[in-house]
């Protein structure tokens, strides 16, 4: 019986150990227990169905807060990638060994060659207006032509380009109910 | 890019202190930012402009290095000798019952306080191995690094040469550095014969050294050998504690793959000194330029650090990390505090710590103090002795937020948990626990293939395979583990 109001102790995913609470490293076999659990972001690499939507896009849309739903066609290899904005977007590198697991990881896209960092920028809506921010990424983000003051937040719009070291993204924002 | 502006002060414009961790630089910005954007209300462009300046630089770990030095130089900085930033893996914890693990990192670097005086003189002995096993490539290079020591020498220095193989001889007994023609000429004579009796080389090398007052000079033992030495264990122990109280150091260099690494280890950690694996001969000049180099640059001497903790917070671990990782001894004081001897400090080369607290919480919500961390130490040059004291405070919440734990923080753990893996490793078959030895070589081998470190996972798998096998570790394999793992973290900036 778990107390909910008490903090669990930690199973290790890979050994089975219990480790206290607040334990980053396994006391058993190293691997690192981040406290957003071992969960990684599913690979992004979208089938285009018909209706441009993932199975769990069209989960969320059925609740009654209005779905906004992000999609970024990475530019120089022409992926494109749907994200919903419920939840606050990373974009950066993947890297489990840190714990840094992006919603929008651009490691297979050659993002360390074109200057992308692990977290480069973040992407979320306040009162239905969705916002970028540049994390104080080493290469920096623009939006459109604007170099973004990092940790400042600038309203995206549908339709903006945003470049990430050398990587260009095109943003799409789509709005359920429009 | 703006150039560095050293007639601007910086810090005063983000308003945070000159000791300021990156992680309080970086929320003073973010709050300056959004308060003077020019978009804003209360919009100032040209407060904006140099806010952003200030920023750049502040940020960036070399620009502040620079940026602090340009200050020193015009005599503008208020540098402090010694500082020490903290950064928790958590600031808030449950306030339910129930033991917490809570990780403090330290960063503890020494800067001269004023323009570079002349530095302390040097006060060494050499202690060389000149048993057998050195013949060829490894004396020969020993020679020649012992040359270059002699060449980089100033007048003002002391320097003594020992000799050993079944018994010490003193080839030069201390004197200063003054005829190098006679120095060289001692060591280009060493000839190898015999077998490894370190106890005897080290006793006379420390008896050389500490004729010579230390408040006058930064006296070390360098001791070079390859091989093992036998019986005497103990007594080199003992020897190496002794050389401590004294306020003498040793440095530990051992050559190829037959030397007893932890045996070089405990002297290094309990004189205070350093311990090095040189693989090759070809390394040895280098390995012990950049020794020396750190000597004649310390800034810091006698550095300790004590922590008192509260009733419900316990030790649980302490590591050095940086430069190179290793498990930190406790030095009980007689009022019950923790301490640590952490060696000397040389310019541009901070040292990390970490520690882990167990917290035992069950206590009211809010904000309270875990402990106290206090660090002390001897200025080398003027003998003044300086201190800094840090408070470890956290808020005590029913339920805390979710909290994303600092990079560099996590990036340092990983890879102590690597070290630690394989140090255990190495106890538990010590032990005779061959199975729970394998499991750890294959966790250290898993975790170092994620890392990317895929040539020091290869030696780790290979040697879990003999293990398993019933085989004997290698002696390099161990080494290479050890002394690879061990400086994992080397490079991993700020």
């Amino acid at each position: 019986m778990s107390d909910p109001e008490r903090p669990d102790e930690i199973i290790c995913p890979s050994c089975n150990a219990v480790n206290i609470p607040g334990t980053l490293f396994c006391v058993q076999c190293g691997t690192y227990l981040s406290a957003r659990g071992p969960l990684r972001t599913e690979p992004l690499s979208v089938p285009e169905d018909e209706h441009g939507v993932r199975p769990w896009d069209a989960r969320t849309s059925g609740r009654a807060a209005p779905a906004t739903t992000l999609e970024i066609q990475i530019l120089h290899s022409g992926r494109r990638v749907l994200l919903s904005v419920e939840r606050e977007v990373l974009i950066g590198r993947l890297d489990a060994a840190h714990g840094i697991f992006p919603e929008l990881d651009m490691a297979p896209e050659g993002g360390l060659e074109q200057g992308v960092s692990r977290r480069h920028a973040r992407i979320y809506t306040r009162d239905g207006v969705c916002y970028v921010e540049d994390l104080d990424s080493t290469n920096g983000t623009y939006l459109n032509s604007e170099r973004l003051t990092p940790y400042l937040p600038y309203v995206l719009s549908s339709g903006d380009t945003l470049t990430l070291g050398t990587a260009r993204l095109k943003v799409n924002i789509h709005t359920a109910g429009k | 890019m703006r150039p560095i502006d050293p007639t601007k002060d910086y810090y005063g414009i983000l308003g945070v202190s000159v000791e300021a961790t990156p992680e309080e630089v970086k929320n003073a910005y973010r709050e300056l930012v959004r308060q003077y954007h020019p978009d804003s209300p209360q919009g100032d462009e040209e407060k904006f402009r140099l806010i952003q300046e200030a920023y750049e630089v502040l940020r960036d770990e070399v620009l502040r290095r620079t940026y602090d030095r340009q200050r020193q130089i015009r005599g503008t900085a208020h540098t402090a000798p010694l500082t020490c930033q903290i950064t928790l893996s958590r600031n808030t914890l449950w306030s339910r019952p129930g033991p917490q693990m809570l990780y403090i990192l330290l960063d503890v670097d020494a800067r001269r306080p004023g323009p570079a005086r002349q530095r302390l003189p040097l006060n060494l002995a050499l202690v060389i191995d000149r048993s057998t096993s050195m013949k060829g490539a490894r004396l020969d290079n020993v020679k020649m690094a012992a040359v270059d020591l002699v060449d980089y020498l100033s007048p003002a220095d002391r320097v003594a040469i020992i000799s050993f193989s079944d018994r010490a001889r003193v080839e030069v007994p201390s004197s200063l550095a003054d005829n190098k023609v006679a120095l060289r000429s001692a060591i280009m004579g060493l000839m190898p014969g015999g077998g490894t009796e370190i106890y005897q080389g080290l006793l006379a090398g420390l008896h050389e050294v500490s004729a010579y007052p230390i408040d006058k000079y930064t006296s070390y033992v360098i001791l070079l050998t390859d091989g093992h030495t036998y019986g005497d264990d103990e007594k080199i122990r003992s020897l190496a504690t002794m050389a401590k109280a004294q306020g003498v150091g040793i440095i530990a260099m051992g050559i190829g793959e037959d030397w007893n690494d932890l045996l070089l280890d405990d002297i290094a950690k309990l004189s205070g000194g350093v311990s090095d694996y040189i693989s090759s001969p070809r390394q040895i000049r280098e390995v012990f330029m950049s020794r020396l180099n750190e000597l004649a640059t310390i800034i810091l001497r006698q550095v300790k650090l004590s922590c008192n903790l509260a009733s419900y917070v316990k030790l649980h671990a302490a590591f050095r990390v940086q430069p190179y990782m290793e498990q930190l001894n406790l030095n009980p004081t007689a009022n019950g505090e923790l301490a640590f001897d952490l060696g000397h400090l040389s310019e541009d080369q901070p040292q990390a710590l970490v520690f882990e607290w167990v917290v035992e919480a069950g206590t009211e919500q809010g904000e309270r103090r875990l402990g106290r961390i206090e660090l002390t130490g001897v200025l080398a040059d003027s003998r003044e002795s300086v201190s800094v004291r840090r408070d470890v405070k956290v808020n005590f919440m029913l339920k805390p937020p979710e909290e994303e734990v600092p990079a560099r923080l996590v990036n340092l753990l990983a890879r102590l948990s690597v070290f630690r893996l394989q140090e255990q490793a190495w106890r538990v078959l010590e032990a005779g626990d061959t199975r729970r030895a394998t499991s750890l070589l294959e966790s250290a081998a898993t975790r170092l293939f994620d890392m990317g470190y895929p040539d020091l996972g290869h030696i780790a798998m290979l040697e879990a395979e003999r293990i398993e096998k019933g085989e004997q570790v290698t002696s390099k394999g161990r080494k290479q583990m050890r002394y690879g793992t061990r400086s994992l973290t080397i490079g991993s900036s700020r």
